[in-house]
């Protein structure tokens, strides 16, 4: 990458869309990552009122909550870390590209659950 | 209003009044992270919306936070009385999924429309001689803002579409 395509923010609001999109691919990342690689996570269980650490819920056990918590933890670490460092980054096009990208991998992931109930 | 290991689901006795409320707060979100993205758009086109991008750069996130307060709060009841009593019973599975692409699109539009409301409300306040910088900048919160909206949208819709079918504090 070259160094014009690495420059450290100009403005405020540069720097903040900085951290912010680093924020938002980590959310992404971590939110998809839990889930699908079963990684423990923190389970609640509704009809038994109680609380447990687990890779995969079953029944109606769910990790929403968890996986929620980890990726926003997560990623408000990460743009907190970009927001204090400030330090040369890639182009805010190729970052915003990056974040979105991440994104829809997360939408096609999700998605394709539907798609493969409905065809169950 | 017992669950089935003979206990209470958090909050159900007030599961049909916070549906109520989630609904009409799903209103204040969807249409508050249209705003935004409206003006992010308009301002990327022309002179920047400041009163607009200040105004739903507060409105947006909070009603998206109270709204996916609501969804957390609701969502044990859910999980018992509609998807684990009908939907994992009725060979439904597929509206079982359906429902969690609409939380998890709500969750990945928080991100979103906290970024966007915050930059979209620090481009507004700022006047920087460069041009260039600046449609960058107005670029990516309009992206931001736009995605976030498609997301919201996209849960609101699904949001109806499964209480239609079956709504949470019925039996």
């Amino acid at each position: 990458m070259t160094d014009s395509k690495r420059a450290a923010p100009s403005t405020p609001s540069a720097h903040l869309l900085t951290a912010a999109l680093w924020g938002i691919t980590t959310f992404a990342a971590v939110y998809l990552l839990q889930g699908a690689l079963h990684l423990p996570g923190l389970i609640y269980d509704p009809a038994a009122r109680i609380w447990l650490v687990a890779p995969a819920p079953t029944g109606v056990q769910m990790r929403f909550y968890s996986d929620l918590l980890g990726a926003t933890l997560a990623s408000l670490a990460i743009a907190g870390l970009r927001y204090r460092w400030k330090s040369p980054s890639p182009d805010t096009t190729v970052l915003l590209g990056s974040s979105l990208a991440v994104l829809a991998l997360d939408l096609a992931f999700f998605l394709s659950r539907v798609l493969s109930a409905l065809r169950a | 209003m017992i669950a089935q290991a003979g206990r209470a689901i958090f909050l159900e006795p007030l599961a049909r009044t916070l549906l109520l409320v989630h609904a009409i707060v799903g209103f204040t979100t969807v249409f508050s992270c249209t705003h935004h993205a409206v003006y992010a758009w308009l301002s990327l086109r022309g002179p920047k919306r400041v009163p607009q991008l200040l105004r739903f750069g507060w409105i947006a996130p909070l009603a998206v936070g109270a709204q996916l307060l609501l969804g957390l709060v609701l969502y044990p009841t859910y999980r018992v009385r509609v998807r684990g009593a009908h939907f994992d019973h009725e060979n439904l599975n597929w509206l079982s999924q359906l429902f969690d692409f609409k939380e998890h699109s709500a969750a990945l539009a928080l991100p979103l429309v906290l970024a966007a409301a915050l930059i979209g409300r620090a481009l507004a306040k700022e006047s920087s001689p460069d041009a260039d910088a600046q449609k960058k900048i107005a670029r990516a919160v309009a992206a931001l803002s736009t995605t976030a909206a498609a997301l919201v949208w996209a849960a609101a819709l699904i949001g109806l579409y499964i209480t239609a079918r079956h709504p949470v504090g019925l039996p």
